[in-house]
């Protein structure tokens, strides 16, 4: 599973075997990235960058007055090695775009495999300046009447970036230069409504769902118009960066007039979309154009559903893949308002459980979570091939192998080394070997525990008093933890996951010795 | 006074040489004399000079009481139009309003003539200067009583009520009757003060004039031309402002090339081919049939001048591209531009304003292109452009009229049909809408984001779209809702976060809110508005709380005066037109139909009716209320605005009436030519 991070332009990556992160890779040339996914063959991660920024400037650098001239948002295609569990820079490579904000992304399938949809926001490139007469940030950024769609052929990308004369390497990784990938078309844009969320796919790829939160409508755009208008050279203008923009009348498929607000959308496997409503506080479900539906009953709203309150996005199950196969849509609401008592000016969120499997949509249930949400996946619990337990005991989870430091029972040491003083014991129920370890003031102190349980479940912790440690170690594995004991005292250690009938007896002694 | 002092007198001396006064000139008596008149007519201003008070029967024992004054009608005029308007009688509001709006004037002049009379030598114009005050209280009751006649036997034949009486004379002084109603009339304080004033003025005539100091004097002749020449600089402001006509030019283009920054730049009749950038701050001033034609590509008229006016005009056939935002109208980082009597036709956008704080759009028509809606562009748009006006201006057949991020804009009296939001708004604060219509669109109006809106006497109806709102309200504070009418909406009004801070109020006061599926919906997030006075008749659901919560954290009586609930049984013991009984809203049949949605379709249906009856004779189920009015209106309060009908409805009525007319002047013309024959 990856995450992106958009604070830091980094992706995460996490193992479904035991959901821990294997790796963090920090992508160059881009400080933040709000959404990234995979290619429909796992061939590439994209990402794209949200903020633009100067990165092949000195320092990063330039005044936000050279914001036009100096400043690009990147787009990566990053490989990925799914047996290592890493991102291989020297076979990922990048695509230099205009300075708007790249957003929400969808790779295509189907007849669309190869195509890859951003949608973006600010192409009136408006840095604000509120404090020196200028309108603010989102005044500026919403002024136009459409951004642009962008639809990149990542297929041929791929091809370009192989020659170095055409993708130069900036900060360690090739990157495609904007006058470049318009020459080698690479990169052609569609007129969309503004400020949109979410772009979708059709389960069969067939179709790009666009909706800009300003609109009362979902607009459905044709791949195979989009195809035929790029082959065409059908297009109404030029950005200022010379990107082609095809003709907005010959791409566009169908406009489904939804309700206020419409937001993101969601696909089941009987030929019906969903798109939840952030200004109504709807879902709001419609029928697809063909291959899903006949002509005369193609992209109708059919049905209508309120939900509380403020729903963002909303999820069904495999609905981003070419086979939805759920009955339900999860709808993640911003606001829970009066569903639940208040607990605090931080009240929780609302997820709310929908029923899509009839003619009409039922709200089932409402269920409080914390701390925003903002998107999820589903996926059949039968890909999980998660451990129960490690496969072997002493196990590194970082490493994917057998830890250096695994300890066998009975073979558990304390050791010093100058100043370093190193334990290697083990945790089982209800007790850690050693429960006495002895320093002084000022050493180093080394812990490598292994759970050498082998139970399901059982899990124990490792809390150390005043040291602000502590560890979770799940049956099987080997876990570290280091600091300088710089206070004298005695600080006991404890188990602080409950595991046992003897759980709170399930304790040790740091003895800080003072310096004489 | 008889010992003025010796400055004056030799004042006198030396200036009153030519011309020898029967008496001596007495400074103070003249002075007191005219500055007591010139108070008392401002204090009559303020005060009623005709006082009609009247009972119905609808009003129990309260007296409405109405009092005019030179201009101003006061008091219970909403009640008296009310009932006016039942029998077909207008809204005194509407009466006079000529006399009314030159009142002021007359006031102005009354004033400085006494001020000036004391120094005026010869009688007559002496007389001519108090002349004002003194025909005040001899015109004022003249028009009351032509107005009254006019008013009380013009009555509109098709009101609900017609009178049985044919003629009514009404009385300037004294009691009479009319049907059911008592009414007795008077003459109020101001007019007494002002016939005194007038009495008392007759002195300054029969005095002896004041002598005018000799500085004075000298310096009269220059003071006179001075004047003259101020008021002619402000009547005709600059002379030299050149008139450049078109023709001469070859071009539009051609004629702006050499025109300077306040010239006029006529247009004449005919289609001009051009697309024409008005970089100057120049009048462009069509010639009636003067076209501006853009030939289907790009923006027609584009203006980047602050100052820059466009009158009389005629563009049409802009470009439709979104990603160029093709307009009729471009108004790019300009101020104070005009656009005036002008016509915009067959563009996709219609007036685009970007930057142009305190534009002004007046008597402007704008109809898009015929695409489909999802296709058109906006008929106004105002984005980021402060303290604009738009005053009667007509859009149809447009995306929205769009105010974003544009505060102070007033807009009154404009007319937006058959579009998408017939206002789309956010990010706006303190705007005033009055008198505008938005008939037939989408959504009536959606407000979002805002504080500080007045919205008076709009018409928000027929909205027809998925989201079919009069008036959507989200997160806006100090929204002040006041004889809207809300007619024929899916949903009339839609708050979502309304008031959205503490301290943030949302009054929604004397609106007729009829015939829509759901006449207030209501988020639960909105809390603390007021509702008073408004008439909520017809809707199949009157007030719906999403998610099934309760209406109660809102205010549904102001001062003990409720709502009108076409719905609520109503009991008035005491006859002051509020029910006893409390109206709660608690239909059993909406809960039941909430629960099992197949009854949905007995919705309206004598059934549901049954279901409510009984439900409140034999109170078994309990259902949940959502709201209680403790002081629920008997009738309805409809004001003259409230209770007109929609044009859309009147237009066949007018049709038929016009051909009726036109039949009429036929049959009379052939009778008439057969008589000369």
């Amino acid at each position: 599973m990856i995450g992106t991070d958009k604070s830091a332009g980094r992706v995460a990556i996490a193992s479904l075997r035991d959901f821990k992160v294997k790796s963090i890779y920090k992508i160059p040339n881009m400080d933040s990235d709000h959404h990234g996914l995979f290619t429909d063959n796992s061939e590439y991660i994209i990402v794209s960058s949200f903020f633009p920024s100067p990165y092949d400037q000195k320092n990063g650098y330039a005044p936000i007055e050279d914001y036009k001239a100096k400043y690009r948002g990147v787009v990566s295609f990053l490989k990925f090695d799914r047996k290592a569990g890493r991102i291989v820079p020297a076979e990922s490579f990048q695509i230099e775009l205009p300075p708007y904000f790249q957003d929400l992304s969808i790779a295509g399938r189907g007849p669309s495999e190869g195509l890859f949809f951003i949608n973006s926001m600010n192409t009136e490139m408006a840095t604000g300046g509120t404090l020196e007469g200028k309108p603010p940030m989102e005044v500026g950024a919403s002024q136009r009447e459409m951004d642009y769609l962008h639809v990149l052929d990542w297929k041929k990308a791929v091809e370009v970036a192989k020659d170095p004369a055409k993708a130069k390497v900036v900060n360690g990784i090739r990157v495609i230069a904007l006058p470049t990938a318009v020459a080698e078309g690479l990169l052609h844009f569609i007129p969309e409504s503004k400020s949109p969320h979410g772009v979708d796919l059709v389960p069969g790829g067939e179709y790009v769902v666009v909706s800009g939160k300003l609109d009362p409508h979902v607009s459905a755009y044709s791949v195979e118009k989009i195809k035929k208008a790029i082959a065409d050279k059908n297009f109404e203008g030029k950005d200022a960066f010379d990107v082609p923009i095809l003709k907005y009348d010959a791409v566009i498929e169908a406009h489904i007039e939804t309700g206020l607000g419409p937001l993101h959308s969601v696909f089941d496997d009987k030929g019906n979309g969903y798109t939840s409503h952030f200004l109504d506080s709807t879902v709001v479900k419609y029928t697809l154009g063909p291959p899903y539906n006949t002509p005369d009953k193609a992209w109708k709203v059919v049905d209508k559903v309120p939900v509380h309150y403020n729903i963002g996005h909303l999820q069904a199950p495999g609905s981003n893949t070419k086979k939805p196969w759920g009955k339900y849509v999860v709808a993640l609401n911003k606001w829970s308002v009066d569903r639940f008592p208040p607990l605090g000016p931080l009240h929780p969120q609302n997820l709310q459980l929908i029923d899509i499997s009839g003619d009409k949509m039922k709200v089932l249930s409402d269920t409080p979570t914390i701390g925003e949400p903002h998107n999820s996946m589903m996926i059949p619990t039968e890909l999980l091939q998660a451990w129960t337990v490690y496969p072997e005991v002493g196990f590194d989870a970082l490493k994917m192998a057998r830890s250096s430091h695994a300890t066998e029972q009975g073979k558990e040491s304390v050791k010093r080394d100058g100043n370093t003083v190193t334990v290697n014991g083990t945790v089982v129920r209800s007790h850690f070997t050693p429960d006495i370890v002895r320093v002084k003031q000022g050493d180093k102190v080394v812990f490598n525990w292994t759970n050498v349980e082998t139970a399901r479940d059982s899990t124990h912790g490792f809390g150390v008093h005043g040291y602000n440690v502590n560890l979770s170690i799940d049956p099987g594995a080997t876990e570290r933890a280091e600091f300088v004991a710089t206070r004298p005292g005695v600080y006991p250690y404890y188990c602080t996951e409950f595991c046992s009938a003897l759980h709170m007896e399930f304790t040790g002694w740091l003895l800080v010795e003072p310096k004489a | 006074m008889s010992s003025p002092t010796e400055a004056s007198s030799g004042r006198d001396a030396a200036g009153g040489g030519g011309s020898r006064s029967p008496s001596r000139p007495d400074f103070a008596a003249s002075l007191t004399i005219s500055f007591v008149v010139a108070i008392a007519l401002l204090v009559a201003w303020t005060l009623p000079w005709w006082i009609m008070k009247s009972q119905a029967p609808q009003y129990g024992q309260r007296t409405l009481v109405i009092e005019i004054g030179p201009r101003s009608v006061e008091g219970d005029v909403r009640e008296v139009d009310l009932l006016g308007h039942y029998v077909g009688i207008r809204p005194m509001g509407s009466l006079a309003r000529l006399e009314r709006t030159l009142a002021p004037l007359g006031l102005a002049a009354a004033v400085v003539g006494v001020l000036l009379a004391p120094w005026l030598r010869p009688r007559w114009l002496r007389l001519l200067a108090v002349l004002p005050v003194l025909v005040m209280p001899v015109i004022l009751p003249i028009d009351l009583k032509l107005w009254m006649n006019q008013a009380v036997n013009q009555r509109d034949p098709d009101a609900a009520l017609n009178l049985t009486v044919t003629r009514i004379d009404p009385k300037l002084f004294g009691d009479y009757e009319v049907g059911q109603f008592k009414v007795s009339t008077d003459l109020g304080a101001g007019f007494y003060i002002d016939l005194m004033a007038g009495l008392l003025s007759l002195g300054l005539v029969l005095a002896a004039p004041l002598p005018v100091p000799d500085r004075l004097r000298r310096q009269r002749l220059i003071a006179a031309v001075t004047t003259a020449g101020l008021v002619l600089l402000v009547l005709v402001p600059r002379a030299d402002a050149a008139q450049i006509d078109v023709a001469a030019h070859g071009s539009i283009a051609g004629a702006l090339a050499v025109a300077r920054d306040g010239d006029v730049v006529v247009v004449p009749p005919g289609v001009h081919h051009e697309h024409v950038v008005l970089d100057k701050a120049v009048r462009l001033v069509g010639r009636p049939g003067a076209v501006l034609d853009g030939g289907g590509e790009g923006t027609v008229l584009r203006i980047s001048a602050s100052g820059a006016e466009v009158r009389g005009l005629t563009l049409r056939d802009s470009g439709s591209g979104y990603d160029a935002e093709d307009a009729g109208i471009r108004i790019d980082h300009a101020a104070d531009v005009r656009i005036v009597d002008t016509r915009v036709e067959d563009t996709l956008f219609g007036i685009f304003v970007v930057q142009g704080d305190r534009c002004r759009i007046e008597g402007t028509t704008v109809v898009g292109k015929d695409l489909p809606h999802v296709r058109r562009g906006d008929g106004i748009r105002l984005w980021y452009s402060s303290g604009c006006v738009l005053t009667g201006n007509r859009v149809e057949r447009s995306r929205d009229v769009i105010v974003w991020y544009s505060s102070g804009t007033t807009a009154e009296d404009n007319v937006v049909r058959t579009s998408r939001y017939g206002l789309h708004y956010m990010y706006s604060n303190d705007n005033v809408f009055r008198r505008n219509r938005f008939e037939d669109n989408q959504v009536g109006a959606a407000i979002m984001y805002s504080r500080g809106i007045e919205l008076t006497e709009n018409a928000f109806s027929f909205s027809n779209g998925p989201s079919a709102y009069g008036l959507l309200l989200k997160d806006a504070d100090d929204v002040f809702i006041v004889g809207n009418r809300f007619v024929h909406n899916a949903t009339g009004l839609f708050f979502d976060g309304a008031p959205q801070s503490r301290g943030g109020r949302v009054d929604v006061r004397g609106n007729l809110i009829a015939r829509g599926d759901v006449g207030i919906a209501l988020q639960p997030a909105s809390r603390g508005i007021r509702f008073w006075e408004n008439s909520l008749i017809g809707n199949r659901t009157q007030v719906e709380v999403m998610g099934g919560g309760s209406a109660e954290g809102n205010d549904w009586s102001v001062g003990g005066r409720g709502n009108y609930w076409s719905d609520a049984l109503v009991y008035d013991a005491d006859g002051d037109g509020l029910s006893e009984l409390p109206h709660r809203l608690e239909s059993t049949y909406e809960d039941l139909a909430a629960r099992y949605p197949a009854l949905a379709f007995y919705a309206g249906t004598a059934g549901a009716d049954a279901i409510d009856t009984a439900a409140r004779l034999f109170p078994i189920f309990a259902p949940r209320p959502r709201l209680a009015d403790m002081h629920p209106l008997v009738r309805p309060m409809l004001t003259a605005w409230t209770a007109d009908r929609d044009e859309r409805r009147r237009a066949p009525g007018l049709a038929v009436a016009g051909g009726v007319l036109l039949a009429l002047v036929a049959a009379t013309l052939a009778g008439a030519r057969r008589v000369l024959a």
